[in-house]
């Protein structure tokens, strides 16, 4: 795969990333594969030695086309972040942590902590012992909301899919390229199985 | 007659009545702690009179009490965490004095927290530099706030006066471009 094809794909896991309501699996050969083309091109580029006025113009064309392709991989990261943030303990508790990348995972267990400490610092520590739990299996108490899986998203399909039932009772005979707007909930299946597409 | 869990209702209130964060109530905390701590008296009263279904009660009431105050603390933390992001690892003055020291002491570890994630991932990306599509490679701003003599990476001592213009890199100025002491003017 040439950079330029990882790069439309990183797009497309920013795009489902961003309108997705739960955390996605993590695109660890992808996220691999671009950052190590960045380091190697940002180790070219710190190695040109600049001599004449065409030479610095080119190296600035360069660097500005990295910088783009960095602003990209950090956005991708960066929506996951605060995807994790938000769901922090709906992901500890319910066990989702394999859907995240080892340093994903050393950063949540930290944030964990730093979130758990600040509430029992300011004020779970004022109130009886019975009360302080904050990670009950139901999570009835956990501060987090909840993912909300009934947010409708827009989809494109990869392929054709056939008739697919609506929740009001109706079906729609979806084709491959054709696009609608449905609940997340029902097609989640289809994502997973790389059918369509979130856009 | 006391109607209960109706100061966290007021402290969950009180997020909205400012632009960013209305000042840490640590006192309305406290009330509600001991509210909290009153009303687990009374379960245990009302379980030892086999009177189960005020017990229940009572013990929704903590629950709503509890959830008040958890929402009202993740709300703040999580402006905080935006802040780290937007705006760079320190805490604007006129922001200080609205959060409590168990805060100011959470945004130090989660600006460290975040730092290390980022130089892990890759020794030259930092996540939090570019949060909209960067378009040119050096910029044009306004100094608004005198800074004087600093050292930037790359482009080394930039002396910035106030009310002058000058064209800078942008990936280095990133920070200050968003805390306001520059203006982009192209």
């Amino acid at each position: 795969m040439s950079l330029a094809e990882e790069i439309l794909q990183l797009e497309a896991a920013l795009r489902r990333e961003k309108v997705c309501p739960e955390i996605l699996n993590f695109e660890s050969e992808l996220v691999n594969k671009v950052v190590t083309a960045i380091e190697s091109k940002q180790k070219l580029i710190n190695s040109i030695t600049i001599e004449t006025i065409e030479q610095q113009f080119e190296t600035q064309i360069y660097q500005l086309d990295l910088d783009r392709i960095k602003y990209l991989l950090s956005n991708y990261l960066r929506t996951r972040l605060f995807k994790i943030q938000a769901l922090a303990f709906t992901i500890v508790i319910t066990n989702k942590a394999d859907m995240l990348s080892r340093k994903e995972l050393a950063f949540l267990e930290k944030y964990y902590i730093i979130k758990t400490n600040l509430f029992k610092k300011s004020f779970l520590l004022k109130i009886p012992e019975e009360f302080r739990s904050i990670d009950h299996e139901d999570h009835s108490t956990s501060p987090d909301t909840e993912p909300e899986m009934n947010k409708h998203v827009f989809i494109r399909a990869l392929d054709t899919i056939g008739n697919c039932k609506l929740p009001n009772g109706q079906t729609a005979n979806i084709n491959k390229d054709d696009i609608y707007l449905l609940p997340y909930s029902l097609i989640k299946p289809l994502i997973e199985l790389k059918k369509i597409d979130l856009i | 007659m006391q109607i209960y869990a109706e100061k966290s209702k007021k402290l969950v209130r009180e997020l909205k009545t400012s632009k960013w964060l209305p000042p840490y109530n640590s006192g309305l905390i406290n009330e509600i702690s001991t509210e909290i701590t009153e009303l687990h008296g009374k379960v245990v009263e009302s379980l030892a009179s086999q009177n189960d279904n005020l017990a229940v009660l009572q013990a929704g009431c903590i629950e709503r009490n509890k959830r008040g105050v958890l929402a009202y603390l993740n709300y703040r933390a999580s402006k905080l965490e935006s802040l780290r992001v937007e705006n760079g690892p320190t805490i604007p003055p006129h922001y200080s004095h609205q959060l409590s020291s168990d805060e100011v002491d959470y945004f130090r570890k989660y600006s460290a927290l975040l730092q290390e994630y980022s130089s892990k991932v890759c020794e030259f990306v930092d996540i939090t530099a570019d949060l909209v599509p960067p378009k040119d490679l050096f910029i044009e701003v306004r100094v608004k706030e005198e800074i004087g003599d600093i050292v930037l990476p790359v482009s080394g001592q930039v002396t910035f006066k106030k009310n002058t213009a000058q064209l800078v890199r942008r990936e280095e100025v990133a920070s200050l471009v968003r805390q306001g002491v520059l203006k982009q003017t192209k």
